[in-house]
């Protein structure tokens, strides 16, 4: 989601926790430079996001028990810790995304209708 | 539910910070890694992709930060400094201290004190085996909405056939002639029991042995179990107490044990008798009243009781239920409400300490005026305003936390004193489940008292002096003239209610403190001296026809009149100095403004008892007095005030213009020398037969030191089933009365004083503030030549007229609780009304100018030129 001038975008409030979910459930297991690498990627760049703001969510995420976080090793043999997505967190993606498109198309109707 | 799981996580990492700590330094340094990594593959230096690796992750430090606010109850994490903190800020602010201590302990103590008694009387902690399976047994008569005590008859078929409830038995109160072999006679309270009651509350005896199962045989020899207060009081604590015979009633009882006064099931008791009545020979609805008790069977619940129970007991028009002891035995369906409304009442004692809460924040909201700049400063240097919020409810809940440990400690001591005053009054010890130990809902109910207090404390003032115009703050934190924060609504609004409530209070105490002056002046007046007369109430057992009980009286009187020993002797409903309010009619004149005087009803003799001189017409005959007819008998005070000094003999007067008239047939001297004298010293006196409805008063006066004794002699001989009982001299009657009201005056005027203490620190605190916000202007108005006290002046005019709202406020309601409390006093008019209105309203007004003192003096002691640099 590219921003027309260029300029990085700030994330809505609550929106990053949806982000991270939907990374996990597409990617599977992931640590959290990876997911970080991968939310850049997927952007196209433009999003303001420092990597290791990512930890408040993460933190947030596991303790509501929708993501589980274990110690295990990267293909260049280096020890991280990888984030996986648990069934109360697809539940929980699966809600939060029909949330975001119901908000997001009337954030939309009322733009074009204004 | 998902931040029910987090809320639990959070709590959890609390206890487990470090581990999280390192964890998450793991997690960061994994993550720089595979960023380096990266980077060198792109072909960087190793320094180089060291450096790009941190500028990508950003600012180490505060992604730590963050993951700590996330993870944990972050302001909880400093709080143990925040207390020492907190404990600091108290020790340099004293006088604050104490005033907020002094009212916090006093709200907290008397909540925890009422909602501990209520607790021990309804829900009693029973330490023994089996005890919080101890149930009772009722019947509720359905017809009547009302329990039937009556239960015998159901007692016998529940004994038989109820296999869920073990140990049944029944207990009923007698109250009884107990002779001792030395000849002594005097009546007590005793309880015939079922042995099955000394099983299911296992006391070991002080001596012998509790009452068995053999002794409830009709054939058994008649046994007695005696209290340990009685052996002392009665035997001198006789070691060979056991075997001694007594007689109790019409038997002659053998002592078998002497059980400690922790015993006491299922009520406190001075003796114990085995219950030997014989259900079979009672019908429904009849025989005595019982209470009948016993134990669920370890695993058997009450709702399985109480199904076996209705099964078995299909008695019609009634139910029949099982309640646990520990819960309701007291606590019968019928009074379940009365329990909600005792339960309820604690709201009172919430709005108290609310009130108090509500001006200790105000004197903390003021207080925070000086810590303005350092408050600024945090903020500017970081700290979030939830942090800020954090610290200041910290030093509230030290504040709050001594008061409560003040206030638990006086829980204890007023426990105790409620133990005095009940077994002084009732003449019996409390129930053996009361204890003075606080428990365990009373420490929890404390430290939710102690933190919605520090809540009000800390964080309404906290919130209020951290909000939008803290930006302002900042800009003047360097400056030390003055502060930009205002005395809002809501605290000048505590403060006026505070001086309203305190204006009530104290001419409420104003009336009390006169009614208890009166009380004693008309006690201290009367024509005779109360220490010479004797009076007890009498009573019978239950049954009696009111011909028998006639007869009683009759032959009572006439042994007290030939006892040589006895002067006079009467009897009455009323002793003098008291009686119902009469809001005398008459017909023979125009209904004018209702006015009270006092009825009392008399028989025979008493005026002559009381020496009271018949003046006009004559007294009550015998058949008047045995009919209670509708005759009358006024003293001096009422002919003068109430017909104007006319002949009363012959006026027809009756009671709010209905109700039978009654003839005046005669006049006497007043009971009271009290100079001056109001309608409600006016007395008319109307006869009362011996016998009846009403609840009597034998009345003697003797020249024998051991009157007592010889009355209750001359009752049992005139009537076995006659009591006499509550004797006592009419003037320590009149100070066991004079005691309830000293105890009420005493209260409030505690009460008065905290009130009174709280208003003198919010004018303090306003004074102060609004001083304190002003100083530059005052010193700069000073240096352009401005009168200081002048200036001064007008600055403190506003905060006297929150003052002077708040004696108009209070003054209204309180003059009103006033005229009502001392309508027709003697010396109390409307015009002493307002006279002590205008007393209590200068009394605040001069603490008001005394509040001020330090404030102005402080104000103006700021130099003009200090004034003028910091502009």
């Amino acid at each position: 989601m590219p921003s027309e001038d260029g300029k990085s975008i700030e994330l809505l409030q609550g929106t990053l926790d949806l982000i991270v979910l939907r990374a996990l459930s597409t990617m599977g297991p992931l640590h959290a430079y990876a997911l970080a690498t991968r939310l850049e990627q997927v952007s196209e760049y433009p999003l303001s996001l420092n990597q290791g703001t990512l930890y408040p969510a993460l933190v947030r995420l596991e303790d509501k028990g929708f993501i589980k976080g274990a110690w295990d090793k990267t293909e260049n043999n280096r020890e991280a810790k990888f984030y996986r997505i648990s069934k109360a967190g697809e539940r929980e993606l699966a809600r939060q995304t029909q949330r975001w498109r119901r908000l997001a198309g009337l954030v939309e109707k009322l733009l074009l209708e204004s | 539910m998902s931040h029910i799981r987090r809320f639990f996580r959070r709590f959890v990492t609390l206890f487990r910070a470090q581990r999280a700590e390192s964890e998450l330094s793991r997690e960061i340094t994994a993550h720089l890694q595979l960023l380096e990594d990266q980077f060198i593959r792109k072909g960087m230096p190793v320094e180089q992709a060291r450096y790009e690796a941190r500028r990508a992750f950003g600012n180490v430090e505060h992604a730590k930060e963050l993951q700590r606010d996330s993870r944990s109850f972050r302001h909880l994490a400093g709080w143990s400094m925040d207390l020492k903190l907190g404990a600091r800020m108290l020790a340099k602010s004293p006088a604050l201290t104490v005033v907020a201590v002094i009212a916090l302990t006093v709200a907290i103590g008397a909540g925890v004190t009422y909602l501990e008694f209520v607790n021990d009387f309804f829900r009693p902690r029973l330490s023994f085996p089996g005890g919080d399976r101890l149930v009772g047994l009722l019947n509720y008569d359905l017809a009547k909405a009302d329990p039937e005590p009556r239960s015998l008859y159901e007692f016998a078929i529940w004994k038989a056939q109820l296999t869920t409830v073990e140990e049944l038995g029944a207990a009923r109160q007698l109250e009884e002639r107990l002779v001792t072999d030395d000849g002594r006679l005097e009546f007590v309270r005793g309880t015939e029991i079922s042995a099955a009651a000394f099983r299911l509350v296992p006391t070991p005896a002080l001596r012998g042995r509790p009452l068995f199962q053999d002794d409830e045989s009709a054939a058994a020899a008649p046994v007695m179990v005696i209290g340990e207060n009685l052996w002392k009081a009665r035997f001198n604590g006789d070691p060979n107490i056991v075997g001694r015979t007594v007689r109790f009633g019409n038997a002659l009882h053998t002592i078998v044990g002497v059980m400690p006064t922790g015993f006491g099931f299922p009520n406190n008791s001075t003796l114990w008798t085995p219950l030997r009545l014989d259900p079979a020979t009672f019908k429904p609805n009849q025989g005595p009243a019982v209470k009948i008790f016993g134990r669920l069977p370890a695993g058997v619940s009450l709702a399985t009781a109480q199904s076996q129970l209705e099964s078995i007991a299909a008695m019609p028009g009634k139910r029949s239920i099982i309640k646990p002891y520990v819960e309701s035995l007291w606590t019968n369906s019928d009074s379940l409400w009365q329990v909600a409304a005792l339960y309820s009442f604690n709201v009172f004692f919430l709005a108290l300490l609310a009130i108090c809460a509500a001006n200790v924040a105000t004197l903390v909201f003021a207080r925070t005026v000086k810590r303005q700049a350092e408050i600024s400063i945090r903020t500017a240097l970081g700290a979030s305003r939830g942090r800020i919020v954090a610290q200041l409810v910290a030093e509230a809940l030290v504040l709050t936390s001594i008061a409560a440990a003040a206030g638990l400690t006086a829980a204890r001591f007023a426990l105790r004193q409620v133990r005095v005053v009940w077994e002084t009054s009732q003449g019996k010890t409390m129930p053996f489940w009361w204890n003075e130990e606080l428990g365990v809902e009373t420490l929890v109910y404390a430290a939710l008292l102690v933190a919605a207090a520090s809540l009000l404390i800390g964080a309404v003032p906290a919130l209020k002096a951290t909000g939008r115009r803290i930006q302002e703050h900042l800009k003047e934190a360097g400056s030390t003239g003055g502060s930009s924060m205002r005395f809002g609504k809501l605290w000048t609004g505590v403060i006026v209610t505070q001086i309203a409530v305190t204006v009530v209070f104290l001419l409420t105490l104003v009336s009390l403190g006169w009614e208890v002056v009166e009380q004693n002046r008309q006690a201290g007046e009367l024509t005779f001296d109360g220490n010479e007369y004797l009076a007890g109430r009498i009573g019978f057992d239950d049954g009696m026809s009111v011909e028998r009980e006639g007869a009683a009286l009759a032959e009572l009187y006439r042994r007290m009149n030939e006892d040589p020993e006895v002067i006079n002797a009467a009897y009455a409903v009323h002793l003098p100095g008291h009686g119902n309010k009469f809001q005398p009619e008459f017909s023979m004149q125009p209904a004018g403004e209702p006015r009270t005087v006092t009825s009392a009803r008399v028989g025979r003799n008493y005026f002559e008892t009381f020496g009271q001189p018949l003046i006009a017409g004559r007294l009550f005959t015998p058949a008047e007095i045995a009919s209670s007819a509708n005759v009358a008998i006024v003293d001096e005070t009422f002919v003068r005030l109430m017909l104007g000094g006319r002949n009363a003999v012959g006026q027809l007067v009756r009671d709010k213009g209905f109700g039978p008239w009654l003839e005046i047939v005669g006049v006497v001297r007043d009971i009271s020398l009290a100079p001056a004298k109001t309608t409600q010293n006016a007395t008319i006196y109307v006869p009362v037969a011996a016998a009846g409805k009403w609840s009597m008063r034998i009345i003697v006066r003797t020249r024998s030191r051991d009157g007592v004794a010889r009355l209750q002699a001359a009752a049992a001989a005139s009537e076995p089933q006659m009591r006499f009982t509550d004797v006592m001299t009419v003037q320590q009657l009149a100070a066991a009365e004079a005691q309830a009201l000293h105890f009420f005056a005493s209260s409030l005027a505690i009460v008065s004083a905290i009130a009174l203490m709280l208003s003198a620190a919010g004018i303090y605190s306003l004074i102060a503030f609004t001083l304190a916000r002003r100083t530059r202007e005052i010193g700069i108005r000073t240096a352009l030549g401005a009168a200081p006290l002048s200036i001064v002046a007008r600055l403190v005019t506003r905060a006297f007229l929150h003052v002077g709202i708040g004696i108009v406020l209070g003054s209204i309601p309180g003059a009103l609780l006033l005229k009502k409390g001392t309508e027709g006093s003697s010396a109390l008019g409307s015009w002493t009304t307002i006279a002590a209105t205008l007393a209590v309203a200068l009394f605040i007004v001069f603490v008001a100018m005394a509040c001020c003192i330090s404030p102005v003096r402080r104000a103006l002691r700021v130099p003009p030129t200090d004034a003028l640099r910091t502009t």
